[in-house]
């Protein structure tokens, strides 16, 4: 098989090449590895490339494959990890100058599992400087470049993530996500991004942001294959205190099941507010192919979504600069002034504010699930435009002037705030050519039903299959 | 972004400075309609929760003790 032809495996695919030995995961493991040699200088999407290691671990699962010791449809594949997930290879920077040179020396408990499964981690990619910004822009390493349009933000934070699997440098990769990190750059970058429930993958050994709204979750080219990386990254783990003791299943198990009779809640009264109307007209024509597939669609109402800003500012604002107060005060230099003027207001939080703020996220989340007992999923779009140019602070649409970090984490905040398992996956372009992101939420614990949803969209349609000119 | 700032510039940099951090004054200024803005969503929170008479907490106990889902 071509290096051109491993490289455009899905993870699935890939898997079951491997399985049944038709594919080798050294040449797979080697065709990413050339791949990201000859193209990762103009997309600038890996910090880090694990070359040796990782040949030498894809010898290892091959030859484990072949002495009867198969682990897994991850064994044998690569990945990629974004850089703020703790490794015992390398450095673990953040995105940062501050911790440029920090190696943790330890593997976070999500790497354990992956390693277990026998995953091949290729290396570690860019991001927004500590993960604080949904635009992905990063003065000190560059800015990983949007496949769909080279003046375009990738989005962020998780943005060297989804401009890996968007060029096909890899199949899969890990993210986080404390306000739309995996979402935000998925939706941009015309990928899958998953953020799974509130406490279903550990944190231990990833640097936090916002540890009440702090999630982990995968990338991919394919709902199918974001599914098989939560299936191996899920688990409790009693070093993450917001770790939950509950089971995994396997969740490709069952994502093609038919979705006649499932019930679809499409939440117009926030979510489609100010929005392109190109993005609108992909997500409503989203819902009708959900209807065609036997869905029950129906509009529901989430009127306390348009608080999400306000009950978002005092908990992100407070939980980032006490996370960050001991670097901040010996390293306040070595900061960008972009993620310093993000940390600075969060000192003047109250106790009142910042206890209001949990308090009113109680709130929402019993409205989300109240409208989560009368349908199955939420449906809505990811972002309110395609992807801004890299550089505009502001963004107008339909006439009204907006501020680009808000626009970007708007509609993907409140499911960090309620902590419920979201996905954002291809649901069309824009004129000019930029992805369209669908974003579909869930119950809590129930992304195998946010997947089969999202599954049936996909089968139906061929936006997954749209692959960036190069 | 409201048009006052409940906190001027030498409250907020000394604010700050109890913090242990020393930015310079344009940042610190650069601060003040954020802050600005978390007073105004204050207000905001404040008449959300007016009627809520539930207690609140962000301290809870496990569910179940560590383990006993997967046994």
């Amino acid at each position: 098989m071509s290096e051109t032809a491993l490289t455009s495996l899905t993870l699935a695919q890939a898997a079951e090449g491997i399985r049944s030995g038709a594919v080798s995961p050294v040449d797979l493991t080697g065709a990413y590895l050339d791949r990201i040699a000859a193209l990762d200088g103009r997309f600038k999407a890996f910090l880090t490339v694990f070359g040796d290691q990782a040949m030498a671990a894809a010898r290892a699962a091959e030859g484990e494959i072949q002495a009867g010791r198969y682990r897994g449809p991850l064994h044998g594949v690569p990945y990629a990890i974004k850089d703020l997930v703790y490794t015992r290879e390398g450095a673990t920077t953040a995105g940062s100058k501050v911790l440029a040179d920090f190696r943790p020396g330890f593997d976070a408990a999500v790497i354990e599992r992956l390693n277990q499964a026998g995953a091949i981690a290729l290396g570690k990619t860019a991001l927004h400087e500590f993960a604080y910004g949904p635009t992905g822009v990063n003065p000190h390493y560059g800015t990983p470049r949007n496949p769909w349009g080279a003046d375009r933000i990738p989005g962020g934070s998780s943005s060297g993530s989804a401009v890996a699997v968007s060029a096909a440098l890899i199949p899969w990769a890990i993210g986080s996500d404390t306000g739309g990190s995996i979402r935000i750059p998925a939706a941009l970058c015309g990928v899958v991004g998953l953020k799974p429930t509130y406490g279903r993958v550990s944190r231990f050994g990833v640097l936090g942001l916002s540890w009440s709204m702090d999630h982990v979750g995968p990338l991919a080219r394919t709902v199918e294959d974001a599914a098989l990386a939560l299936s191996a990254m899920a688990g409790y783990d009693a070093r993450d205190p917001a770790s939950a003791d509950q089971p995994v299943p396997d969740f490709v198990r069952g994502i093609g099941d038919v979705v006649r009779g499932l019930r679809v809640g499409v939440v117009r009264d926030y979510f489609f507010r100010n929005l392109d109307p190109e993005v609108a007209a992909a997500v409503e024509a989203a819902a009708t192919v959900l209807a065609k597939a036997g869905a029950t669609v129906s509009e529901v109402a989430f009127p306390l979504a348009a608080h999400s800003s306000v009950i978002n500012q005092p908990v992100m604002l407070s939980e980032a600069a006490t996370y960050h107060q001991g670097l901040l005060r010996k390293h306040w230099d070595m900061y960008s002034p972009m993620v310093r003027g993000r940390l600075t207001p969060g000192f003047a939080v109250t106790a009142t504010m910042y206890l209001n703020g949990q308090r009113a996220r109680a709130l929402l989340t019993r409205q989300a699930l109240d409208l989560l007992s009368q349908v199955d999923v939420l449906l809505t779009p990811t972002e309110p435009v395609g992807a801004p140019r890299i550089g505009d602070d502001t963004l107008n649409i339909e006439g009204r002037t907006e501020g680009v970090v808000n626009a970007m984490t708007r509609l993907t905040r409140p499911f960090n705030l309620t902590g419920l398992p979201a996905v954002s996956l291809p649901c069309g372009f824009t004129s000019e050519g930029l992805p369209i992101g669908l974003q579909l939420a869930g119950r809590p614990w129930d992304e195998a039903t946010v997947l089969r949803a999202a599954h049936a969209f996909e089968q139906a349609t061929d936006w997954h299959t749209r692959r960036p000119s190069e | 972004m409201p048009d006052t700032n409940p906190v001027g510039l030498d409250e907020m940099r000394a604010l700050l400075a109890r913090e242990g951090v020393h930015p310079a004054d344009a940042e610190v200024a650069a601060a003040l309609p954020v802050v600005a803005s978390l007073y105004e969503g204050a207000q905001q929170l404040e008449h959300l929760l007016m009627l809520e008479h539930e207690p609140a907490t962000t301290f809870r106990l496990p569910d179940s003790p560590p383990g006993a889902a997967s046994q």
